[in-house]
């Protein structure tokens, strides 16, 4: 048995990078030991994980992982019951550049998510909408509109923006 | 700012590079705790439908061969004092079985509360005899849970001693909580126990955390009921049912000695089975 399991774990266990980078990306105080319990998971329920990509249920799993430390140490409010997952507003970012930042803050956090999948973990739309438990079709959607929302904001900060600012955002 | 130049924007931004990682330790950690038990079921089935293949007999013989040189193999791993990680707890204490537990949480091996282990339960499984459910503390918090068999063997320590009782399971173990299914009256996870031939029996098991002194746990859907001990912990034997002998759903609610519903948990799925 644990030969063929651990034959079928090692393809799971090669995106242990993509964990690690993806629970920093959110802002993991210790994505390592994120991307570890993601892959303790993902061993106990091998027969769950996909065996095309498992990058989606990884993914899905880490975010669970991280929500529910943050529920943990009290950065969430209420509790799961009937609340979409994908939806909690409890993703906290890396730095980044403050303009990008802020805009991506004042999407809504399935929004903000949508992008992020698709610009940082590389997921195609429809590994990315697995990742989020909904169809291929409306992920596309909620990505068109945080995509064209995101643009129409940052649009707007550089037209309120100084001249010599619009050139340094632009450059940024 | 086209939808394009953001998207290009926004994956320059990108703050965290995915550089490779290299962790052999963390690989030997996990594939050594406790696995996917329904992978063990599938290969069994497997090997089901290969003994009924016209090829049985030739392969028999080879894996007879192979089965005489593994054999040799494990003696000669004993007499040069290779240690078969699930044979080290078999004879522990509970504190040593959980200190160095193989379940879920081998990555950090938490350290134990001092004094938290301790025997919670005695329950009775039909046709395979009496339990024991353990439970501790580690320093950050976590549940750690065992079970004891009635050969007095650890429930998932030895494979013989999980065969002859058909444990499917991933104890012991200490967990945080987002393994098992978490809400905020129900905390408890699943473990598997039956005899071939008879009725299996899921066994969910965990805390019932109510403002007021639970007395009880049922499963609206099975009927099935369990006496809420001192901490809140509760067993809950669940037969299996349906074509597959599996138990797709619980529903438990936890009630006071006045059978005043405290609480009521969603629906939840179990995957357990064997």
């Amino acid at each position: 048995m644990r030969g063929s399991a651990e034959l079928r774990f090692s393809a799971v266990f090669a995106h242990l990078a993509l964990l690690v980078a993806y629970a920093r990306r959110r802002g993991a105080a210790d994505p390592e030991a994120i991307a570890a319990e993601v892959m303790a998971i993902a061993w106990r329920r091998l027969c769950d994980v996909p065996v095309d990509d498992p990058r989606p249920w990884l993914i899905a799993t880490a975010r669970n992982v991280l929500l529910a430390e943050r529920r943990k140490h009290g950065r969430a409010e209420a509790s799961l019951d009937g609340v979409d997952i994908a939806a909690e507003d409890v993703v906290s970012l890396i730095d980044l550049d403050p303009e990008l930042d802020g805009a991506l803050r004042r999407l809504s956090a399935s929004e903000r998510e949508a992008l992020l999948l698709v610009a940082w973990e590389d997921l195609s739309p429809s590994a990315a909408a697995a990742s989020l438990g909904i169809s291929a079709a409306a992920f596309r959607v909620r990505l068109h509109r945080a995509r064209r929302r995101l643009a129409a904001d940052l649009a707007a900060r550089r037209r309120l923006a100084p001249s010599h600012l619009a050139h340094w955002m632009e450059e940024s | 700012m086209s939808e394009t130049t953001v998207m290009q924007r926004l994956r320059a931004a990108n703050p965290v590079a995915e550089v490779p990682v290299d962790a052999p330790e963390l690989w030997q950690q996990i594939v050594t705790s406790s696995g996917d038990p329904r992978v063990e079921a599938a290969r069994r089935r497997g090997l089901r439908g290969w003994w009924r293949s016209g090829r049985a007999h030739r392969s028999a013989l080879l894996a007879c061969g192979v089965l005489v040189a593994a054999c040799g193999s494990a003696g000669v791993a004993k007499v040069t004092g290779v240690v078969d990680p699930f044979a080290i707890f078999a004879h522990d204490t509970p504190a040593q079985l959980f200190d160095a537990s193989p379940g879920y949480e081998s990555r950090l091996q938490p350290k134990l509360v001092a004094g938290s282990v301790r025997l919670v339960e005695t329950f009775s499984v039909p046709r395979v005899g009496t339990v024991q459910y353990w439970t501790a503390r580690n320093v950050k918090g976590w549940a750690c849970s065992a079970f004891k068999l009635p050969n007095g063997e650890w429930a998932g320590t030895l494979d013989a001693s999980s065969e002859r009782y058909g444990f499917a399971g991933t104890v012991p173990g200490c967990h945080g909580p987002w393994i098992t299914w978490e809400g905020p009256y129900f905390h408890y996870d699943s473990i598997w126990l039956g005899l071939a031939g008879s009725r299996p029996y899921g066994i969910l098991y965990g805390t019932a955390r109510t403002a007021a002194s639970a007395t009880e746990v049922r499963d609206l859907l099975s009927g099935a009921t369990a006496r809420v001990v001192q901490g809140g912990y509760f067993v809950l034997l669940i037969p299996a049912r349906g074509r597959y002998n599996r138990i797709p759903y619980v529903h438990l609610e936890a009630l006071d000695a006045d059978r005043h519903v405290l609480a009521i948990a969603p629906a939840d799925h179990i995957t357990f089975g064997p």
